[in-house]
């Protein structure tokens, strides 16, 4: 069974932006979070894989057939674009039904395909309104529907959550959970919003100025970024430039005002290391301490609260540690803290 | 009512009001020729010597009894002079004692502005009826009584005012003017909005004045003329066939119109080209240009002898210039700009995203044009089809060159009027504006509230 998509070095130029070479391949029933900060070029790629923006360079296919020229309506791709973008001159129902013409199916099979979609999505209430009446939620839930509804053989969400209010967010998570789960269809999902990416806890690629930099499942990235930049997108507020040392197997890193162990042996002299914000506790006593901070703020995150502290002239840490260890530090506090986990060094 | 540290001023105001009202009495007791008139004013005075006791030890309210006091004494002493005969003065009497009351409750119970617009409309209404018009008294009471009524709301006392201007100031043509005023107060009265202040109402204001008198003599032919006049123009042969030869010509020229400038409009709309920004300007060639002239640029192509002309009668066996071919042509030429224009307008107001949406969602081209673009476009096409339509239905400028004959409407009412003249042809404008006004009001209904319905955007 060949990929469902299969990107190699795919370039896109649009006036001064250049997309790519982006290498990507999807198997069936994948759902691949691709994460990068806006403008990074997601939806450029979104567009370019649904065929509304013409591929400059390389090579896409679509089970296993170069498509790089199919017109976009002969693709079989459902795509969610950011705004639902729902016809205003169609009520709900006639919007579902938009792509049901040109099905090639038995009359019975779409119309059961039409209730199947439409009970998955919890729309069938909606079924006779105009649609600006929808709600954000309702509207994106329609948008999905009249996507999926053509069965498509891969399905590109652009940012789905964005512009809705938390409690819709968290049942848009959930909507799309379950749809990947019913209907198994291939999805490549693209946000700017890691905390998307952790509760989808998918298959995640990073991308950064137009390029995939990383790929993996969301732990991997979350544990080993490849690179300081990578760290620093992820939420490692904590990446500082070091000096290695390897003896007998064990690598020490320098950092001008720490010196600790690595968790794995590694090879250069010089490059950074990762501190997670979690892994930086008290230490019992001043012998103890790794490296002693003072505590330039502090500030509350529900269950946890933020300290930020000074440990050399200009060089801040962030620490993230239980809101009840938190709540006695003021600024000016001297702490002998300590590291709980080894440290993770980075090339670049 | 009783305030203690009024008092003594108080007394003092009526106690001179008193003196005056004595010493008139002495002055009129000593004439020796007292006729009935002056013993009324003497009695007058001497009722007015009551309410001024009255007003000492009862506490009236002082701006009522003063101010009767005083407009009683006036009357008595001016009556005769102001007024024609006793009845009217007496009358005058009344509605000033009325106007009075209404004066003092404006003064008390609402801001002073009021009371000073109050003032300045008594003193206009006089200075209108009394210095400007000669015998006019009983208008003036009557004018007075309605200052009376409306002079509680500035609203009100605009429209009473527009009233009396229109009646006044703009003979003969009143009720006209009447519209008009009416028109424009009630929208400036009504306009709301964030940036609704003193100054963008009176750019409304200025503005609706010019459009007006733009309006007015349609409205002066329209109320003006008699329909049985109109009815008897109705039954003429020629004209009927000159409407009738119109209403199809400027039907089959917007249906052309409609058969290039819709696919045209889409395209520009959705394609960048080099020269487009030219084309677009182009576009505007045929309002630029005046009509006598482009009527001439047609016939010097189109017409007799000339190679297309030539051609198309070689073709087709009739020529061109002189027939409905003509009309059509004509009629083309100038409606194109605003019917290509409408529809790149209407194609523009549609998101292109929406046509990504429906491609993506299997749509071929001319599905996403035919189900898509073109419904979403469809109330601007369409207004864009009636504005084209009455344009070429009004040419015309260029219709006279190319195809004086046969008779459209508009040119029915040229040879009209160079046959018998001005008087014999308003019968038959006011019988083409009602027909085209009623056309236009009855599309744009069409438009606005039929096809809203369906054109609703999110």
């Amino acid at each position: 069974m060949s990929a469902i998509i299969k990107m190699k070095k795919l370039t896109l130029r649009l006036g001064e932006f250049v997309l790519g070479p982006v290498s990507l391949q999807l198997g069936q029933g994948d759902y691949l979070v691709l994460l990068g900060p806006s403008g990074c070029g997601k939806t450029s790629l979104l567009n370019s894989i649904a065929g509304v923006y013409p591929v400059s360079q390389g090579m896409l296919a679509l089970e296993g057939a170069d498509s790089s020229r199919t017109p976009p309506h002969r693709r079989g791709i459902g795509y969610v674009s950011q705004t639902p973008n729902l016809f205003p001159h169609l009520n709900v129902r006639d919007n579902i039904r938009f792509g049901l013409a040109y099905l090639d199916l038995p009359e019975g099979e779409i119309e059961a395909q039409f209730d199947r979609i439409v009970a998955l999505l919890g729309v069938g209430h909606l079924l006779a309104q105009s649609v600006s009446t929808l709600s954000g939620g309702e509207a994106r839930r329609v948008a999905l529907a009249r996507s999926m509804v053509i069965r498509p053989r891969l399905l590109l969400l652009d940012e789905p959550l964005s512009m809705l209010d938390p409690n819709a967010r968290v049942q848009m998570l959930d909507t799309l959970f379950m749809l990947h789960q019913e209907t198994g269809t291939t999805t490549i999902h693209v946000t700017h919003d890691r905390e998307e990416a952790w509760a989808m806890d998918e298959q995640c690629a990073v991308m950064l100025r137009g390029r995939i930099v990383q790929q993996g499942s969301v732990e991997e990235l979350f544990r080993n970024p490849n690179s300081s930049t990578v760290a620093l997108f992820l939420g490692g507020t904590n990446v500082f430039p070091a000096t290695f040392r390897t003896e007998s197997g064990q690598t020490m890193a320098e950092l001008g005002w720490m010196q600790a162990e690595l968790s794995d042996p590694f090879a250069e002299e010089e490059g950074y290391v990762l501190i997670r914000p979690e892994a930086i506790v008290f230490a019992k006593s001043q012998g103890e301490a790794d490296f002693i901070g003072k505590v330039k703020r502090v500030s509350g995150r529900g269950a946890f609260s933020i300290v930020e502290v000074e440990v050399a002239t200009g060089i801040n840490v962030t620490i993230h540690m239980p809101y009840e260890q938190a709540f006695r530090i003021i600024p000016g506090d001297q702490l002998p803290l300590r590291l709980s986990l080894p440290l993770h060094a980075i090339k670049e | 009512m009783s305030n203690f540290s009024l008092k003594p001023r108080r007394t003092m105001i009526v106690l001179l009001l008193l003196a005056g009202h004595l010493g008139l009495l002495a002055l009129l007791h000593m004439r020796s020729d007292i006729n009935l008139f002056e013993y009324f004013n003497i009695l007058l005075l001497a009722a007015n010597l009551v309410i001024g006791v009255i007003l000492i030890f009862g506490r009236r309210n002082l701006l009522i009894g003063g101010g009767l006091m005083f407009l009683i004494a006036a009357h008595a002493l001016l009556g005769q002079r102001l007024a024609p005969d006793s009845l009217t003065s007496g009358a005058l009497l009344m509605v000033n004692i009325l106007i009075l009351y209404v004066g003092v409750q404006i003064y008390s119970n609402l801001p002073l502005t009021h009371f000073y617009l109050f003032v300045a409309s008594y003193l206009a209404l006089f200075g209108i009826f009394i210095l400007l018009m000669e015998n006019a008294e009983a208008l003036f009471l009557l004018f007075l009584m309605g200052l009376a009524a409306t002079a509680r709301s500035p609203r009100l006392l605009a429209y009473f005012w527009t009233l009396t201007l229109s009646f006044t100031l703009c003979q003969p043509y009143p009720w006209e003017a009447l519209f008009i005023f009416w028109f424009i107060l009630t929208v400036l009265f009504d306009a709301r909005g964030k940036q609704r202040s003193t100054l963008s109402l009176v750019f409304l204001g200025v503005g609706l004045t010019l459009v007006f008198l733009m309006l007015l003599p349609v409205l002066i032919l329209l109320f003006g003329e008699d329909l049985h006049n109109i009815e008897l123009i109705l039954r003429e042969a020629r004209v009927q066939e000159a409407i009738i030869r119109t209403l199809w010509t400027a039907t089959a020229a917007t249906g052309v119109l409609a058969l290039f400038c819709i696919p045209l409009g889409y395209a520009i709309s959705r394609l960048r080209f080099r020269g487009r920004t030219l084309l677009l300007s182009l576009i505007d060639i045929p309002i630029v240009i005046p009509q006598s002239v482009a009527g001439i640029m047609l016939v010097r192509v189109f017409g007799r002898q000339q190679v297309l002309g030539d051609l198309f009668q070689q073709t087709f066996g009739i020529p061109i210039d002189g027939t409905v071919i003509g009309i059509l042509l004509a009629q083309i030429f100038v409606a194109m700009p605003f019917f290509l224009k409408s529809a790149l307008a209407a194609f523009d107001a549609v998101p292109e995203e929406l046509e990504v949406a429906a491609r993506t969602l299997g749509a071929p081209p001319r599905g996403e044009f035919s189900r898509v673009a073109l419904p979403l476009a469809g109330r601007g096409l369409f207004l864009g089809a009636i504005l084209a339509w009455a344009r070429a239905a009004g040419e015309f400028g260029a219709v006279l060159f190319i195809a004086a004959s046969p008779e459209t409407a508009p040119i029915a009412v040229h040879n009209r009027f160079n046959a018998v003249g001005l008087f014999e042809t308003t019968p038959l404008v006011a019988l083409l504006l009602l027909f085209s006004l009623v056309m236009f009001f009855l599309l744009q209904f069409v438009a606005r509230t039929l096809m809203s319905s369906q054109g609703r955007t999110a």
